[in-house]
């Protein structure tokens, strides 16, 4: 238990995250992969401040990769919300949230 | 000894939730797999101490997030019609691939040299004891600028959302 253990499964998860926004055509599954994505950056921000501390630093500035943590999560819950908004106004006109039959922004 | 068996664990499950989010058929199971794998983060959160972090993360993604996507997922009928891949399955995949491979090459390779001369004891002990002072000082002192920014991104959110829910009742 180290800090490269933990950046790699924060690497494997964000992985996994972008396979599955690339590979996926339902919307709803599309945003899980993204919540997947948002959560590994976390653990590597947490992991980098818990085992790399900046010499001579005040306390507050030990928890630093928590603070970004609190930010991101803030907005992965804005992102959720207003995603989640779009795809139930998508269902209201189309009937449909596959992103294979959504094609009107299309030139 | 035991944190590293206790790591093992809760990593395993991390990851395989993770997996089955994305090959699992079943949209709502993958749903659920969802919320395995962030209960799997909140393991990883205490295991680096954060326990502020954990607690958040358990109240927002656990209890908030993970049941509004359920409830997005009964709300569209399309459930029965699974979970499936896009035309881009292949092309997808393979983008990823070379991303992990990037990630985890650059990650192994470098020298991540933590023993160096770090702050001292006294203060990790007392930022690590504390760290709920210390995170609800620094958000309202250093970073408030930030902290109202974000306050006006969720105000817009969430009128955005209700707009967007309202326009198509009209």
């Amino acid at each position: 238990m180290n800090l490269e253990s933990f950046l790699i499964i924060s690497g494997v998860m964000f992985s996994i995250g972008l396979i599955g926004v690339l590979i996926k055509s339902n919307i709803i599954a599309i945003l899980m992969s993204l919540e997947l994505m948002l959560n590994s950056v976390n653990i590597a921000a947490v992991a980098a401040s818990r085992y790399v501390t900046p010499l001579n630093s005040q306390p507050e500035f030990v928890l630093w990769g928590n603070l970004f943590a609190v930010f991101v999560i803030t907005i992965a819950a804005a992102e959720i919300a207003l995603g989640l908004a779009i795809v139930m106004s998508l269902y209201k006109r189309k009937n449909r949230i596959f992103i294979d039959t959504i094609s009107d922004l299309k030139g | 000894m035991i944190p590293d068996i206790i790591f093992y664990i809760t990593a395993s499950i991390t990851i395989i939730s993770a997996i089955m989010v994305i090959i699992s058929r079943d949209i709502f199971r993958a749903a659920l797999f969802l919320a395995s794998t962030f209960l799997g983060v909140v393991g990883l959160f205490i295991l680096l101490f954060a326990e502020f972090l954990a607690a958040v993360q358990l109240i927002i993604y656990v209890g908030a997030i993970s049941v509004v996507i359920l409830f997005a997922i009964m709300f569209t009928k399309d459930v029965e019609l699974g979970n499936p891949f896009s035309k881009f399955k292949f092309i997808g995949l393979f983008t990823g691939l070379i991303v992990l491979s990037i990630l985890i090459g650059a990650i192994v390779s470098f020298d991540w040299n933590t023993n160096f001369e770090s702050a001292k004891p006294e203060v990790l002990i007392e930022a690590y004891k504390n760290s709920i002072y210390f995170i609800g000082k620094t958000l309202v002192s250093t970073l408030v600028v930030p902290f109202i920014v974000s306050s006006f991104v969720l105000l817009a959110a969430v009128l955005g959302a209700i707009s967007l829910v309202k326009e198509g009742n009209e």
